[in-house]
């Protein structure tokens, strides 16, 4: 696989110095993980084991009960945003 | 001094938390500008936290006013910087954080913060803790206290530094692939990764959300013990919480006129019933001498002190640190998905500067600027992992394996209560040794990893030094929420030999 197709679907641009040193390392860790084809899975086995797991479910909807607790969160989540307007988070069209 | 008898201080007014809090700042101020343990100090918030503490042990008159106040009262702690503390800034050791405020404090913060703890400083990581050495972070390096040239190990290894320079009392880390447990060892502290699940990560910068854990770094057992009783238990805001269902031994409470339950471990714990399993996989070859030696005199320890001592076999181990390497990764290109430069932490001004024309330009450069080798080494290891043609090869093979790891241990642990490993081949290596080899920083974890994978909590515990003087530290490692067995192992083990 090419590496300029993994770094577009991770969204990141780099130089093209860095990109050689990316793909170095990654050579070398996909190597190191390769070491895994060597393992023999019995699937059948496997279903047999697993388990142990369970969903946790939850209603949706908000913990704070304080109408003003609820307005300060939000505007604290909404002022870590570098951009933002009337209360919204603004960033370039994406579509 | 242990956080009790601390506490003891306090009561007799022998001590002022205070003046404490005072000192400690006195010190970091005057230290910490070799060590770097800090990235943040919260001198403000400390003074007013420690007056808040002094306040209810001078208004304590009764002796049943007196044995109200919480053990952790005033109590000077340091937490890492990837753990939310409201208001303050929270870097994660990123230039993609540096302008972050915490709209909210961790559950962990909030449950130590109601019990009087005083928060002296944010520590330093490996960036979104990655990395084995807290070389990684984008705010400097980190020294280890114990030999200055060295590394404090990672990614808590400013929090380990912090509790082994005497910066504070104990600290908070988090560990994912042996992120508490290596640094400590490192710094010849104590530290303790509780069993996934047992502490809430609500408020911890998500790394990799199927390993990650919040556990304390101390100067002793019986501190690590404290703490973990202080910040454990189901927290409604993270599913994956549980109630611990087993009691946690409670000697302390003994000495403070608490009876004791029926159900406490004291009453059944008994070291000559322990039986102790030692994987022969762990013994490789790559183990520093000293580190072999160290970790054979220990367990000849346990045997004088009772201990069965059985040879186990957990024939999967070689595999542990590449399922770990994928699975973990997988996961990070996930989570670190959400730093996409529009929703936290940079400031209007570092956007525009890199002038990006559309929003796949936002995501694209300021990702490529502001993260670390290590974050985009791990970010493009996951995306591939989990990509259309290489998912069932890379990952869905490495869930398999994982599986196969965790029956390793089920099956191990019908025979054995506890199993003991080094916490990792080396004692602290030195600064730059090995940041341009990232195969060989990950052999730092070896023997943490399988344990992460599996869920187990472990402690490691200081057990001698190397002939240079660096620490070494032992893994004790349990039962699924078995930490009272744990900790009451490095207890007993502790007093008979420090």
């Amino acid at each position: 696989m090419e590496i300029d197709h993994i770094l577009k679907l991770a969204r990141l641009e780099v130089s093209k110095e860095e990109k050689q040193h990316l793909e170095k390392d990654f050579s070398s860790i996909l190597e190191f993980v390769k070491t895994l084809d060597e393992v023999k899975i019995n699937k059948e086995e496997l279903k047999k084991q697993k388990g142990g797991f369970k969903n946790v479910m939850r209603k949706d909807e908000t913990k704070l009960k304080v109408k003003n607790e609820k307005l300060k969160m939000s505007e604290k989540l909404i002022k870590s945003a570098p951009e933002t307007k009337d209360g919204y988070i603004k960033t370039k069209q994406i579509l | 001094m242990t956080i009790t008898e601390l506490h003891q201080k306090f009561i007799k007014k022998e001590l002022s938390p205070v003046e404490m809090v005072k000192d400690y700042f006195k010190k970091i101020k005057k230290d910490d500008r070799e060590i770097h343990a800090f990235l943040t100090l919260m001198e403000d918030e400390a003074f007013l936290e420690a007056k808040e503490a002094e306040k209810k042990f001078l208004k304590a008159k009764s002796k049943n006013d007196i044995e109200k106040i919480p053990l952790l009262c005033g109590i000077p702690c340091a937490v890492k910087d990837n753990i939310l503390i409201e208001d303050v800034r929270c870097t994660a050791g990123s230039k993609i954080l540096e302008d972050y405020i915490a709209p909210y404090s961790a559950t962990v913060i909030e449950k130590l913060k109601n019990l009087g703890v005083v928060f002296l400083g944010k520590t330093n990581l490996d960036e979104f803790a990655m990395g084995a050495s807290t070389e990684t972070s984008a705010y400097g390096v980190t020294h280890n206290p114990i030999d200055k040239t060295r590394v404090p190990g990672g990614s808590s290894g400013g929090s380990a530094a912090a509790v082994a320079a005497d910066f504070c009392q104990f600290a908070l880390g988090s560990d994912t692939g042996g992120s508490i447990r290596q640094p400590a060892s490192f710094c010849g502290v104590v530290g303790l990764k509780p069993t996934y699940g047992a502490v809430s990560r609500y408020g911890l910068i998500a790394m990799a959300s199927s390993l990650d854990q919040i556990g304390p770094i101390t100067k002793n057992v019986e501190d690590a013990e404290i703490v973990f009783k202080a910040i454990k238990g189901k927290d409604s805001y993270d599913s994956t919480s549980v109630e611990s269902e087993f009691p946690i031994a409670e000697p302390y409470e003994a000495e403070r006129g608490v009876k004791r339950s029926k159900a406490s471990l004291d009453s059944t714990f008994q070291f000559s019933k322990l039986r102790i399993g030692i994987p022969k996989e762990y013994f490789i070859k790559g183990i520093e001498k000293d580190v072999k030696e160290n970790i054979e005199k220990a367990i000849e320890k346990f045997q004088k002190l009772g201990a069965k001592i059985e040879s186990i076999s957990l024939p999967h181990t070689k595999y542990a640190l590449a399922t770990y390497y994928l699975i973990m990764p997988s996961e990070v290109s996930s989570n670190l998905a959400r730093y996409d430069g529009i929703r936290y932490g940079l400031s209007k001004s570092k956007i525009s500067k890199l002038t990006p024309k559309n929003s796949f330009e936002i995501y694209s450069k300021i990702r490529g600027k502001y993260l670390g080798a290590e974050a985009k080494r791990r970010i493009l290891l996951g995306t591939f992992a989990l990509s259309a043609g290489y998912y069932d090869q890379y990952y869905l093979k490495a869930r398999m394996v994982r599986e196969l790891i965790k029956k390793d241990f089920e099956i191990a642990f019908q025979k054995v209560d506890l199993i003991l490993t080094p916490v990792s081949p080396t004692t602290a290596f030195k600064i730059g040794e090995n940041i341009n080899d990232p195969v060989k920083m990950y052999l730092s974890d070896i023997f943490t990893v399988g344990v992460s994978l599996v869920g187990l909590p472990a402690l490691s515990l200081p057990c001698g030094n190397s002939k240079e003087g660096l620490p070494i530290g032992l893994q004790i490692i349990g039962k699924p929420f078995k930490e009272n067995i744990i900790l009451k192992t490095a207890k007993t083990f502790d007093e008979f030999y420090s």
